[in-house]
This record gives C-alpha cells, structure tokens and sequence, in this order.
C-alpha cells in the first residue's frame, strides 16, 4: 500500500514536472512572439529606407511597400556623388575627436572637485554651470555667430567643436560628478594615507574607476558632434569644411522627399558609421549609463 | 653672357612663382544658394550658371554653397540677424522676407545696375522692395491646375473652366474612386495656392487691400472662400486623409494617377513631364473664374519667384562682379538649360510641353499677386499656413479662424483703416 502511494506521489510529481515544464515552454513560447515583435519594430525603422533605396522611382511610386523588382546600386552612386561622403568624413572626425578632447577633460574634472570638495563656493559654482545645460542651442546662435565672426572662427573646425564642447560640459560635469559620488571615499582616504597627492587620487585611482562614464561620454558626445546639424549649418559656410551630416541634410533637402529611393539612399549612407559605432560600443553605453544611473 | 643667362633664369623663375597669381581670379563672390549643381534636371541650371560664368568670367571666382532648403533659409536668417558673416549674393525668392533683410541695412541696392536688365515685371517687382531692386529672378512660378489627361479623357470629364464646374467633374472622379484634388496639406503651405485663388475670384484684390489693411482678413471674400475650400474638403474631394498627406505623397499621387489634379506651382513642370518620374500625361490650366458672381478674373494669377538672387551689402565692395552675375543670371545663355522652369527672360524657350502651357498661363496675367506666406510679414506668415490648416478639420469654424488670424494681424499690421 505504501509502495503504491509512493509510485503514485512520484507520478504525481513527475506529472507536476512536466505540466511545469510545458507551462514554461509556453510562457517562453508568448515571451520570445512578444520579444521578436518588438524586435521587429525596432528593426522595421532600419529595414524600410533599404527597402526604398533599391527602387526606381516610379517603382516606389506604384509600389513602395513592395519587395524591390532589381536592386538599384544607382541610387547609392548618385547619393554618394553628390554628397561626396569622403570628403566631409575627415572634416567630421576632426570634429568629434576636438569635440571629445575639449569636453571630457574639463567635465571630468570639474564633476571631481563638485563630487569631493563640498562647500559653498564649490554648490554655487556647480549650479551656475548647471544653468548652460538648460539654455538651448537655438536661443543663442545669432550671438555665438557674431562673437565667432568677431574672433574669425567662424567656418573653421575648432570654431565649431568649441562651442559643441561649451554646450556639453554642464551636462557631463552633472554625470562625472554623480559618479565620483557614487565611488568610495575609502579609496581616495587610503591612497592619500599612502602619500598620493591630489592629482595621483584623481589620475591613478578616481579616472579609472570612473572609465564607463568616460566611455559612455566618449561615445555620446562622439555620437552628438557626428549628427550636429545645426550649429554646423550656421557656423560653416565653405563647403571644404563641410560636415558630412551638413553634406547630407543639403543633398537630402535639395532633394526631398519627392524622391524617395535617392533619399533613403543617402539616409542610409549618413547613418550607417554612427549605426556601426553603436554596434561596436553597445556594452559600454549601457554600462556607463545603467553605473551612473543606479549607484547615484 | 652670364649675366644674360642669369637675367633669363630669374625672368623665368619669377614667371613660374607670379603666373599663376597674375592669371588667378583677383575677386571671389560667395553665393549661397538652394540647388546642388549637380546633373538633376531641376539643378541643371545652377550647374550651368556657375560653369558658364566662371568660363565667362576666369578673372570672377564664384565659391558656390548649396544649402538646400530649410538650410539656406535657417544660414540666411541667423547671419542676416547677426548681419556679419554675409555672403555676397543669396538665393531668395524676395518678397517681405527680402525685404525684412533690406531694412535691416543688410542688402546692397542695385536699382540702377538692374532697372534695365530685360524680364518680366512680375519678377523684377518680387526682387524689389520700397522702390529699390535688390537682386534678379531669372525663374518665375505660376499657381495652377495640373490635370491628368488621361484620367479626364477615360471619364470623359473636361478640366472646369469655371468653379462651379468643379462640384460635377470631382463628383464623378470620386465615383469612379479617382481622388479629385492631390494636396499635400501635411506640409500646411501646400493649401494656400488654392486658398489665394478662391478668394481672388470672390473678391478681387482681396488680398492685395488686407494687407494694405483696407479690409480685414476675415470679411467676405476670405469667408467664403474658405467655406468653399472646406465644403469640397468635407465632400471628400481631398482624399479621406488630407491632412495625412504631405507634399510629396500628394506628388506621388499624381505620378500614379490615383489624383486627376493638383492646384500648386509650375516649379512641377519639370518632375511632372520627366518618365522617370511619372508615366501619366498632365497638362497645366490656369484656375478658371466663377460662371457669375464672382469678381476676379483668370488673368488675375497667383505666383511668386522660383529661383532669385539678391545682393548684400558686402557685395558693394564687388559691385561690378556682382552686377556682372546678376546679368548673366538673367542671360539666355544661362537660362536655356533649365528644363522645366517659366524663365523669366525674353527669348527662352520652353523645353516641355507642360513648361510651354505654364508660360502661357504666366505670359496671359494681369495681376500676379505673390504668395502670402512670402510677401506678409513674417510674425503673420506661420499662424496663416495654421488657420488655412485648420480648414482641413470638418469641424473647424472657418469664421472663427480668421477672425483669430485677424486679430494677430491688427497686432502685427496695424488694424483696418477706413
């Protein structure tokens, strides 16, 4: 009899096993549907200009959401013929990397002296410089031109990747400093036990652990100062200095819409290195702003 | 014999290092302009001005930037507030917007220079302001119906020769599922070129005495016409999504002969009679008149500039090079390469049909009255795209909205004198 309520509690429980493992496979079954929807809405922004681009004209026309009859390559050559990408890349970099070199290192700074050395002076100086991530581009483009004309900086790269830089500091001062925060003060305490000075706490100790911030900063202000259009618009007239998104937005708006397949063409072309530079540097991106986020 | 040798070496040295100085252009001209000179058939002729002049001119340096659109307009609004950082000659199409810069001391007076050069007057009058010629428009851009030939010739329809004619032709092309007007009013500019045009024809210059501010924008002839603009909306005539639609939708609703007509510019011509971009036959009629009742004429034509330049007062410095380009601008030799443009200049030949209709249309007015987001001032501009917009909702008080815009216009214009 006990024999028989074991082989049945173990059926039972076999039983229970399987049920379990089949209600899992079902939820795992809903779960990914779900997921891979919301994958493919995610992807279709990304599908759609290729889809477009490999058409004629009135291919488009008649059939836009249609799979594409031949590939048309034309539309790539046009869009890069007349945008000439290769020459605004240099121009671009040269951008970004000033725009990194002139905005990391003072923002790093800065939000190290706010995060350690607390004190009046210190509050209000960190507010005031606060107040420049709350003043739009937009409201002071005709002064920054005059100043930039009066000083001749304007169309040139520095005069661009200056400004670029004064209007991220505020914001990367507030992330460095919530990081610093964030970081035992232990450390810093032991190393000056140990005889470190303050620049040996910041350099050897402090800015290495302080490296997703400084890569995630990286990435975005590179990521930033590649899609600037406006303040490139306004501050550069020779077309030698063009960007390559100002190259772009000017072939996309002599263009427009009208012609669907040559714009998605170069829309493609102007994403595709800031869609490659997320590819490569996703992990970073999400661990600098998940630590900056969660230990603040 | 040495010193011979000696002397020819230096001759030639100095001729290696000076020659290509002396040849060299000794002035540069900054123009910001619209088009890309590339081999598109719309920016043939920008490709060709620039080309053309520089063979023309070796000692004129021409540093063309193209901007497109809104970036010249943004590049142009910023530098001409700072008013340094000024190009010499900017593309515009003239009008109040030319003329904000004009009084801001920003734009170089050419009266003179320019008074003589031959083309049309409603031209040389977009490109003037308070009685001063600040630039030249080489093209010129009518408002009128683009019609599908052969969606017309199937139903055995005729394009209406009179606005009462438009309620039987759109009813029968919505019954045999033919969208009657293409738009594009997601874009909110495009609904003006029929708005401008009904009111005309309710009253007259309607527009020309509001903006003088002898009548106000909501009296009679701008009631009505709206109340008639949002009739045919609401009777579906604009598709079931009119304000879904932007400017290129409604583009390629008429390459695909799923709309039988577009009321916009000629600037069409080109894209409308090019294969690659359409395969349907269209025609361009110019916007018939009210059978009785009405007070406006056919001759009485809506349009504005299509492509201008106009001269800054950094160009005074260059005067005779800028002179220079603003004739050569308005030559034969430069326009003719234009496919589809209504030149402006005597002695350029249309080059399609549709082009040939469109001057017909241009060469038969009386009055052009240009477009009024152009030509207001442009605190006005925007709210009146929005209250045009706000005709497209069913429910919309079309009173109401222009009793708002007139409001802002006695803000902005001064109100009605009487």
């Amino acid at each position: 009899m006990g024999e028989l309520n074991t082989a049945a509690a173990q059926q039972d429980k076999t039983r229970y096993r399987r049920l379990k493992r089949r209600r899992h496979g079902t939820t795992e079954i809903i779960v990914t549907v779900i997921l891979c929807l919301f994958a493919l809405f995610t992807i279709f922004p990304f599908i759609i200009p290729v889809l477009f681009a490999a058409k004629t004209q009135l291919e488009f026309a008649y059939h836009p959401w249609a799979w594409p009859k031949s590939f048309q390559v034309k539309n790539f050559i046009d869009a890069w013929k007349a945008v000439r990408i290769d020459k605004g890349l240099l121009n671009t970099l040269i951008v970004c990397i000033g725009s990194i070199a002139c905005t990391i290192p003072p923002a790093a700074l800065a939000g190290y002296i706010f995060a350690r050395y607390k004190s009046r002076v210190t509050e209000v100086l960190f507010y005031l410089i606060l107040i420049g991530y709350f003043i739009p581009v937009q409201m002071v483009l005709v002064p920054l031109y005059k100043m930039e004309v009066a000083l001749k900086f304007n169309d040139t790269l520095y005069g661009l990747f200056l400004p670029m830089a004064a209007f991220g500091i505020p914001f990367w001062t507030l992330i460095y400093r919530s990081f610093f925060r964030s970081l035992p003060n232990e450390l810093a305490e032991a190393a000056r036990v140990d005889g470190a000075g303050h620049w040996v706490v910041l350099f050897r100790i402090m800015l290495p652990l302080a490296q997703p911030a400084t890569v995630l900063a990286m990435l975005l202000v590179f990521i930033g100062a590649w899609n600037d259009y406006l303040l490139s618009l306004i501050l550069l007239t020779n077309q030698n200095n063009f960007t390559m998104q100002l190259r772009v937005a000017s072939f996309l708006n002599a263009y427009g819409t009208d012609r669907m397949p040559r714009y998605a063409a170069a829309a493609i072309i102007s994403a595709a290195p800031t869609v490659i530079l997320y590819i490569i540097g996703h992990r970073w991106i999400i661990r600098g702003t998940l630590a900056g986020a969660i230990k603040e | 014999m040495k010193k011979f040798n000696v002397f020819v070496l230096a001759c030639l040295l100095f001729g290696l290092i000076a020659a290509p100085s002396l040849f060299a252009a000794n002035v540069t001209l900054t123009i910001w302009g619209r088009d890309i000179p590339d081999d598109s058939a719309d920016h043939l002729y920008v490709r060709d001005l620039i080309a053309g002049f520089q063979a023309k001119y070796p000692d004129i340096k021409i540093d063309y930037v193209a901007l497109g659109d809104p970036g010249l307009m943004d590049k142009t609004k910023i530098t001409m507030a700072s008013g340094s950082g000024l190009p010499d000659i900017f593309q515009t199409w003239g009008g109040s917007v030319m003329g904000g810069y004009a009084d801001a001391g920003n734009l170089f007076d050419l009266t003179a220079e320019l008074k003589s050069v031959p083309g049309s007057l409603a031209a040389q009058q977009a490109m003037t302001w308070k009685g001063k010629i600040y630039g030249v428009a080489p093209f010129f851009a009518v408002a009128g119906i683009f019609a599908n030939e052969g969606i017309f010739k199937t139903y055995n329809l005729k394009v209406p020769t009179t606005i009462e004619e438009f309620d039987k032709v759109c009813d029968t092309l919505l019954s045999k599922g033919v969208q009657p007007f293409a738009c594009g009013e997601k874009d909110k500019w495009p609904a003006l070129a029929l708005y401008m045009y009904l009111t005309n024809r309710y009253g007259g210059d309607a527009s020309a005495q509001a903006s003088a501010r002898k009548l106000a924008y909501n009296s009679d002839p701008f009631i009505k016409a709206a109340q008639l603009y949002q009739n045919w909306i609401k009777k579906g005539y604009f598709g079931a999504t009119p304000l879904g639609e932007g400017y290129g939708d409604a583009q390629q609703l008429m390459a695909t002969g799923k709309a039988a007509m577009h009321i916009t510019g000629s600037w069409m011509c080109a894209q409308y009679s090019n294969p690659e971009f359409t395969d349907q036959t269209l025609g361009f009629y110019a916007f018939p008149t009210f059978k009785s009742g009405g007070v406006g004429t056919a001759a009485d034509i809506m349009g504005m500039t299509d492509i201008g330049f106009a001269a800054t007062k950094v160009a005074a410095s260059k005067k005779d090079a800028v002179v220079k380009f603003m004739k050569y601008a308005m030559s034969v030799e430069a326009c003719q390469s234009d496919p589809g443009r209504i030149c402006s200049v005597p002695g350029v030949k249309a080059k399609s049909s549709l082009t040939a209709q469109a001057s017909a249309v241009f060469a038969s007015a009386k009055t052009v009255t240009f477009w009024w987001d152009q030509d207001l001032p442009p605190s006005v501009t925007s709210p009146l795209n929005d209250t045009i917009q706000s005709f497209f909702l069913p429910e919309a008080d079309v009173k109401k909205a222009l009793t708002s815009f007139e409001a802002l216009c006695i803000e902005n214009m001064g109100p009605v004198k009487k």
